[in-house]
């Protein structure tokens, strides 16, 4: 029978047709897994302190969208603790994963990031609530773009590996769904609904969540409290005795009351881990300023070996002044010498201050007496050799004169030059200075010449000089530049 | 009948060892003397020689992006990496070092710059980064696009890291200033 009907055509292409499509479907599926599975990069973190947050939707580009509805978180600032960050990519040669890990706070100024799909334990917020003050516990979300003006990651590892690591996406935000749902042309115009109504973003499942700060959820816990609380004191009014084991429970009633309390002391005690590094600190930075103290004190001695200097300064002044009473001590025996030569040195010669130096007491009284008879004579002398000097100027211009007569009226320099002192030294005429008649004829001619030369007559043939001494001057003036022997004049 | 395990052991190919060896310090030499002639070396690439690593205690850079990509190791053929590109960037303290396994025993190539390195258009392709981070205008972002390496990107215009240690596996320069260069080996213990 079963031989019958696998041979039946019919059966046959419906086995086949269902094989087509099993086969088209899976490859489909197994396609749009994968791009799924490289959509976004997830971010997880313990805890996120943040200060002037808000929130919104947006619609941005994803690595398979190119406007895809999200959740917009907007920090002014914001300290995130234990981040991690994981993005998965499908390649030619099989997943690889890029791990971003912070170990230390990471710490960011303007940040903004675009997410499709989020769970954390906190306060549910609301579009365009700005919250001052946000914190956010164990966070994952799915992201498609983050900002920061300022980030500061401690303890960064970032490294690139093979495989698929990380953690699971979290579920997509309900009203994102519910967003993506919608035909393209509605979506902008209910975000503009979300966003000005001020719609919760992020209260799908506040029991789920945990969200603390859901007040529906805090009202419940609070009139369940207070119905335990009514079975409790029912027993209580009726004996003392049996109230204290009733207590029993109603200490643990109380617990379940606090329960939605504890994330609360959590984070006062994740909040104060953080603390104990700056106490740290503050023990390590005044560790340092030991060092500091110390230089002071090192600075205190160097001090001491400059009053000592100025010890020293002082001491070397004394043997100054010793200097100087003895150069003054020294100068009185030079005044001395000086002052009793005086009037002797006026006098004498040279070789006699020798003998006065040695025995100065016995040659100066001897020396004093021969002093006058020396100075006569020198008058005497002066008188003798000033006439004779006169006389032998007047013999060597008689000299010169037959000199220049023998020679048939040639001048030479020397000549000239003895005639022409001569005639200023006696205030006469270059004529005057021969007495022989052809030679003042001669003279005359040289002198009206070497007048001409000097260009001392005009053209007329009168001297320009008036004063026949200062012709004479510039005469000897131009006769000296002369070479010794030179003739100046030839009649 | 008992199976009697016979230990084998193992051997180095001394021709291969010593050829990649002395190929490797040659690359290295070169690279020395390009420096040492001029001060500035242009278009420097650092590769072929294996996995090495980067440290520096600073590092200041201006136009910094980084992408994925699948790239050579001294391992496998296509391993994932991370392309780190850096317009203009000062490194304070480099040392780059590389470990090479002689008969039985570790020797170290180091290269260190005493001075500040300058740098012109880096391109690194890490495995691993670690370092004290700090951006300027961080931005990751995920792009619509077929070639994967351009589906996420990370930018950012200024960018910081401290007290760095980088596994690198490509390395390259459009100039490079290093001076105060020195290479030293040593045998190190693994």
């Amino acid at each position: 029978m079963w031989r019958q009907i696998i041979k039946n055509k019919g059966f046959l292409f419906g086995i086949c047709v269902q094989l087509l499509f099993l086969t088209a479907f899976s490859m489909g599926t197994s396609v749009k897994a994968a791009v799924q599975a490289s959509d976004g990069f997830i971010i997880q973190a313990d805890r996120v302190v943040g200060s002037g947050m808000s929130a919104t939707i947006i619609r941005q580009e994803t690595s398979s969208s190119s406007g895809k509805p999200m959740l917009r978180f907007q920090y002014k600032s914001a300290t995130i603790y234990g981040m991690r960050l994981t993005k998965k990519i499908q390649t030619e040669n099989g997943p690889i994963s890029i791990s971003l890990k912070a170990s230390g706070p990471v710490t960011v100024k303007g940040m903004t990031v675009d997410t499709s799909a989020i769970t954390f334990q906190g306060a549910c917020i609301k579009a365009l609530m700005p919250e001052p003050e946000a914190g956010m516990n164990n966070v994952v979300m799915v992201a498609h773009y983050m900002n920061s003006v300022d980030s500061n990651i401690d303890q960064l590892k970032l490294e690139t590996v093979s495989g698929s690591v990380g953690p699971d996406k979290p579920d997509t935000v309900k009203i994102l769904k519910e967003l993506a749902g919608l035909p393209a042309n509605q979506i902008d115009s209910e975000i503009k609904n979300i966003n000005s109504s001020h719609l919760p973003l992020t209260c799908d499942d506040p029991a789920k969540e945990g969200s603390i700060g859901d007040t529906a959820k805090l009202d419940q816990d609070l009139k369940k409290a207070i119905d335990i609380a009514d079975v409790i004191t029912n027993p209580v009014q009726g004996t003392i005795g049996a109230i204290t084991q009733p207590l029993v429970p109603v200490t643990d009633f109380i617990g379940e009351v606090t329960k939605p309390l504890e994330p609360v002391t959590d984070t006062i005690g994740e909040v104060t881990k953080p603390l104990k590094p700056v106490t740290d600190t503050i023990g390590e930075v005044t560790k340092p300023l030991k060092p500091v103290t110390d230089t002071i004190g090192e600075v205190t001695k160097p001090l001491k070996p400059v009053t000592d200097t100025i010890g020293e300064v002082t001491k070397p002044l004394d043997p100054v002044k010793d200097k100087v009473n003895d150069t003054v001590k020294k100068l009185d025996p030079v005044v001395k010498p000086v002052t009793d030569k005086v009037g002797e040195t006026a006098a004498k010669l040279d070789p006699v201050t020798k003998p006065i130096s040695k025995t100065a007491e016995k040659v100066t009284l001897p020396v004093q007496e021969t002093v006058k008879p020396v100075v006569q004579t020198t008058t005497q002398t002066t008188q003798k050799v000033v006439t004779t000097t006169v006389q032998t100027a007047q013999q060597k211009i008689d000299a010169t004169c037959s000199q220049i007569s023998s020679s048939g009226g040639q001048i030479t320099k020397e000549n000239a030059l003895t005639l022409i002192n001569g005639a200023i030294a006696n205030k006469k005429t270059l004529e005057d200075m021969c007495s022989t008649t052809s030679l003042k004829d001669t003279i005359k001619k040289w002198d009206d010449s070497l007048l001409k030369s000097l260009g001392l007559l005009n053209i007329f043939g009168k001297k320009l000089l008036s004063d026949p001494m200062k012709e004479l001057e510039k005469m000897r003036e131009q006769i000296s530049s002369q070479k010794d022997g030179t003739i100046i004049y030839k009649p | 009948m008992e199976n009697v395990i016979q230990l084998v052991e193992g051997s180095t190919n001394k021709k291969v060892f010593w050829s990649s060896l002395a190929s490797g310090v040659l690359l290295l030499g070169l690279l020395l003397v390009t420096f040492g002639l001029s001060g500035v070396a242009y278009a420097v690439p650092i590769a072929g020689v294996g996995d090495f690593y980067v440290e520096f205690d600073k590092l200041v850079g201006t136009g910094y992006k980084f992408y994925p990509k699948m790239g050579e190791t001294s391992r496998e053929t296509s391993a994932p990496q991370g392309t780190n590109l850096i317009d203009n960037l000062t490194i304070n303290n480099l040392h780059l070092y590389k470990d090479f396994q002689v008969g039985g025993q570790w020797i170290r190539v180091n290269i260190v710059s005493s001075q500040p390195v300058q740098i012109t258009g880096l391109q690194q392709d890490a495995g691993l980064i670690e370092a004290n981070a700090k951006f300027q205008n961080l931005t990751l972002q995920e792009k619509k696009n077929d070639d994967w390496t351009k589906q996420f990107q990370q930018t950012s215009s200024n960018i910081t890291l401290e007290k760095a240690k980088l596994k690198t596996h490509y390395l390259f320069q459009k100039t490079m200033s290093m001076n105060g260069m020195k290479l030293t080996v040593e045998r190190i213990k693994k």
